[in-house]
């Protein structure tokens, strides 16, 4: 591949052009009409119009900060009850050590309330039940709950079992519904209800989707699912064969299957779908096979598709038009969504919605996260590459955008945009602002007014040497040229954050009485050299190769304590693998989250002390919940079995001697075998009687 | 593709008189080099195969068969001719990229696909298996590129596909990588706040 390059790649053209031709009915028939020209892989690294802006100091008055005054353990066990008279103690703290850090203005000063969870999903937090993956549409996974607590989580116990069939990486979340508790699976994606009025909590049904092996084949990284939402009596989730399905959850029998895309586009499903009102919101993974991302609302009642927006392409496509009211500059103009990229390139263009949707009833606004743009090598896409890497904010009705910002313009590392958006309300230079939280992939802790569009923060959570922060007049991040690929083609050392960023789509939670941010994430770089590709439809779209390695320390994943009001670290645990699991809090004073060598643990919300932990079979990667049970007790579960991007070499049993397999993260887990073998099996814990 | 069933007796009373009816045991076996282009246990010999495609090719994807009987093997003259063929695999190198199987594959390692640079084989490990491997798809997400391979394509990439296995260090030698070498200022972050390292769990 080091000789002839434009000859090889005018091949690869001649090989998708020949199949289009010879074989209409075969997997490839879907070869683009439009092809990646030659004209298309012009090297040229775009110049960037923002980068005359002003730097803003990010990380530089951070650093200096001493470490909080944080409460001790002691602290905490002198407060009967942990909950909200703990957490304002914090907040007064927070306070005076805040008068060292006014030297950035973005910082506020004047901030005296810790940020809350809105109205319309607070009201939700002290419910029995868990419904949904984010615990409510806000995604803040922070539940009222405090039966156990920072006390006696000490004696949490066992409580029941069950085995989900499949030893392949298990990224849902537990549900519990009416006494019920339902449990996705990865591919095959069963469905399977337990009976939690029951001794032991015996299966009560299963539902498995019918659906082709051959979706395996086409599945970036692991045949995950990231779960299930509960509606109108039920259950709905996505099958990795691009359909979405809805159970009676009192039956187990299906209600309705919406067929949505083809895995012969190299298009699958992994997302958990979000309720909107009477509305799922469903989109499509496949950002590293050249599909063209989307977003779908569908009818909770029948299933029918109510409206779809692409990523790229038309304004129309989009859903771009009067409504559309970006704060930044360089979103406004006609059809940039197709201006962006050279030509015809967005057909193919990546930018899936595969990760988390919040949905603010309040302003009737989803808010999608926008995945990387395709190939990966970004020397063949000159241009912003709008709407990929990014989120917009949606008319929850029709699909319209309101607005729009881009966390990666011109994307080079596979930095997607469909991290968490939590809806939380803060106050911000004295003024109460609706914001939307974002621990961005590219290292940077985003704050976004919600009703506008506009970056107030984003400071760096993770290692960078990618950029040098985000211009807060124009929202760009400023890359770092000389670590940008070039026409040299060489390998590009230690990028950081490596291509799953600072953190991937493992969710946080934030917990309104401690006013911190629990945020699940990993420490890595990588090496890249961008390699050519050309677009065969139902093979990978890439064009880079990749080795990860640990990032600065050795460590490679950390769970972080993030105060939002300083935006700054409050405290970090480090661990040997990246924390690839979910977590969740509780008014408890206590946070939970897995790691990938099997331990789940609980740690004090307020100090991050380790209270407590469980070995178990496989690694963990899957979203921790909690509930009430029928006996009137609370209850903490979450599902192990190792996968997903990270554990491929786990669960796909990847050779450690290949660094680039799985897109290169092979080279940053040859010791995970070592620690943990696959598997697949739901854990319940609860305090003894 | 045919894949060639024996009646059951016939193939154990043949087993009887045919010395290479010992159990080899494993799946190397179907890819033996004493195979010759047209050997086999079946119940007849089939035709030499001189064409320089394998299309008639037999081949079983097991080296078991019921009464102790050897499976069809046969290899085509291309099959042999691409095998070990420094050039051929040159070729199917550059192929490997252009097909994107690399996207999948990778250097061998795996990744949506699995790891080929392995001693395991779930199709087979014979220039014919992994040619039919390529050629007409796999269930579990293999697809089929027959459309893109013609003549003796296919086994210039089987043979480059079956050099990944071979001279590869030990898995034993493979070290984790070295921690990313970055300026104290990209990693300054890792200074705030408090910082925990657990009791190192596990090990």
């Amino acid at each position: 591949m080091k000789t002839r390059p434009s000859s090889r790649h005018a091949f690869a053209v001649l090989v998708a052009t020949f199949v289009l031709a010879t074989s209409p009915t075969a997997a490839f028939a879907q070869a683009t009409d439009d092809p990646p020209a030659d004209d298309a892989a012009a090297p040229d690294v775009p110049a960037d119009p923002a980068a005359t802006g002003p730097q803003p100091a990010v990380g530089d008055s951070v650093k200096q900060l001493q470490p909080d005054s944080a409460p001790s353990p002691t602290a905490s066990d002198e407060t009967p009850p942990p909950g909200n008279e703990k957490g304002d103690e914090t907040s007064q703290d927070d306070e005076t050590s805040q008068d060292d850090e006014i030297s950035q203005d973005h910082v506020s000063s004047s901030a005296t309330e810790k940020p809350q969870i809105p109205d319309f999903a607070a009201e939700r937090t002290d419910e029995s039940d868990w419904t949904m993956p984010g615990k409510t549409t806000a995604l803040t996974r922070f539940s009222k709950l405090d039966e156990i607590n920072d006390k006696n989580v000490k004696d949490l116990k066992l409580a029941f079992t069950f085995s989900l069939g499949v030893n392949r990486g298990q990224e849902s979340a537990p549900l519990v519904v009416n006494d019920t508790l339902y449990v996705v699976t990865a591919y095959p994606n069963h469905l399977y209800a337990l009976d939690l009025t029951k001794e032991g909590a015996p299966l009560k049904w299963s539902y498995t989707p019918d659906q082709p092996l051959a979706a395996q084949g086409v599945a970036c990284c692991d045949v995950v699912n990231r779960g299930a939402v509960y509606s109108d009596g039920k259950i709905i989730y996505n099958t990795l064969n691009d359909t979405t399905v809805a159970v009676d959850a009192e039956t187990g029998k299906e209600a309705w299957r919406t067929k949505l895309g083809r895995i012969q586009e190299g298009m699958t499903m992994t997302m958990a779908p979000t309720l909107a009102g009477d509305k799922v919101i469903v989109g499509n993974s496949g950002g590293e096979m050249g599909i063209r991302g989307w977003v779908k609302a569908l009818d909770v009642a029948t299933g029918k598709v109510v409206w779809t927006a692409n990523s790229t392409g038309p304004d129309e496509d989009v859903k771009i038009g009067e409504r559309f009211k970006p704060f930044y500059d360089q979103y406004k103009g006609k059809d940039l969504g197709v201006k962006s990229w050279p030509a015809g390139m967005w057909k193919n263009s990546g930018g899936g919605a595969w990760g988390w949707v919040s949905y603010d009833p309040e302003l009737n606004l989803v808010y999608t996260g926008i995945g990387n743009p395709g190939p990966w090598n970004s020397s063949m896409r000159p241009g912003d590459n709008l709407w990929a890497a990014g989120v917009f904010a949606r008319d929850a009705d029709t699909g319209e955008a309101v607005w729009y910002y881009q966390t990666s313009h011109h994307d080079w590392n596979d930095y997607d945009g469909v991290n968490e958006y939590m809806i939380l309300d803060m106050e911000w230079k004295g003024e109460k602002r609706k914001v939307l939280v974002h621990p961005g992939r590219t290292g940077y802790m985003y704050i976004l007014d919600r009703e506008t569009g506009e970056v107030l923060s984003a400071e760096p959570f993770g290692a960078i040497t990618t950029s040098d922060g985000v211009d807060l007049k124009t929202g760009r991040i400023q890359w770092v040229k000389d670590k940008m690929p070039d026409d040299t083609g060489r390998v590009k050392k230690d990028l950081c954050p490596a291509a799953p960023g600072a953190k991937d789509w493992q969710p946080s939670a934030y917990s309104p009485d401690t006013g911190l941010l629990y945020v699940p994430h990993q420490n890595l770089c990588m090496d890249l050299k961008e390699t050519e590709v050309g677009y065969i439809a139902g093979t990978p779209f890439v064009g880079a190769e990749v080795r990860m390695k640990p990032g600065p320390g050795g460590h490679r994943g950390e769970f972080t304590a993030w105060d939002l009001t300083k935006q700054k670290a409050k405290w970090t645990l480090k661990e040997r693998f990246p924390v690839w699991s979910g977590t969740v809090v509780t008014a408890g004073n206590v946070v939970f989250y897995g790691t990938m060598d099997g331990w789940f643990k609980a740690l004090n919300a307020t100090t991050g002390d380790e209270l407590w932990k469980f070995k178990t079979s496989s690694g963990i990667i899957s979203q921790p919940t909690t509930w009430r049970g029928p006996d009137g007790h609370q209850y903490i579960g979450v599902l192990d079995g190792v996968g997903g991007w990270s554990g491929a070499i786990v669960a796909g049993n990847l050779d450690p001697r290949d660094g680039t397999a799985a897109l290169g993260f092979v080279n940053a887990m040859t010791d995970l075998p070592d620690y943990t073998t696959a598997g697949g099996t739901l854990y319940a814990f609860k305090l003894p009687d | 593709m045919t894949y060639r069933v024996f009646p059951f007796v016939l193939a154990i009373s043949l087993c009887l008189g045919v010395a290479g009816c010992s159990d080899q045991g494993d799946e190397e076996n179907a890819d033996n080099s004493a195979q010759s282009d047209t050997q086999s246990a079946g119940s007849e010999n089939p035709p030499p195969l001189d064409q320089p495609s394998g299309g008639d090719v037999e081949i079983s994807l097991v080296s078991i068969a019921p009464g102790g009987g050897k499976p069809v093997d046969q290899q085509s003259a291309a099959a042999k001719a691409a095998k070990g063929n420094p050039q051929a695999i040159e070729i199917g190198r550059q192929l490997f990229t252009s097909f994107n199987c690399n996207g999948c594959h990778f250097n061998g390692g795996g990744g949506m696909g699995p790891a080929l640079m392995d001693d395991k084989w779930i199709y087979g490990s014979s220039m014919e298996n992994i040619a039919s491997s390529i050629r007409e798809g796999r269930p579990n997400g293999m697809p089929s590129f027959r459309a893109m391979v013609e003549g003796d394509t296919v086994y210039k990439l089987a043979a480059y596909v079956k050099s990944l296995s071979e001279n590869t260090k030990p898995r034993s030698d493979v070290k984790l990588a070295e921690p990313a070498s970055i300026s104290e200022k990209a990693a300054a972050k890792d200074d705030e706040g408090e910082i925990k390292s657990p009791e190192e769990s596990g090990r």
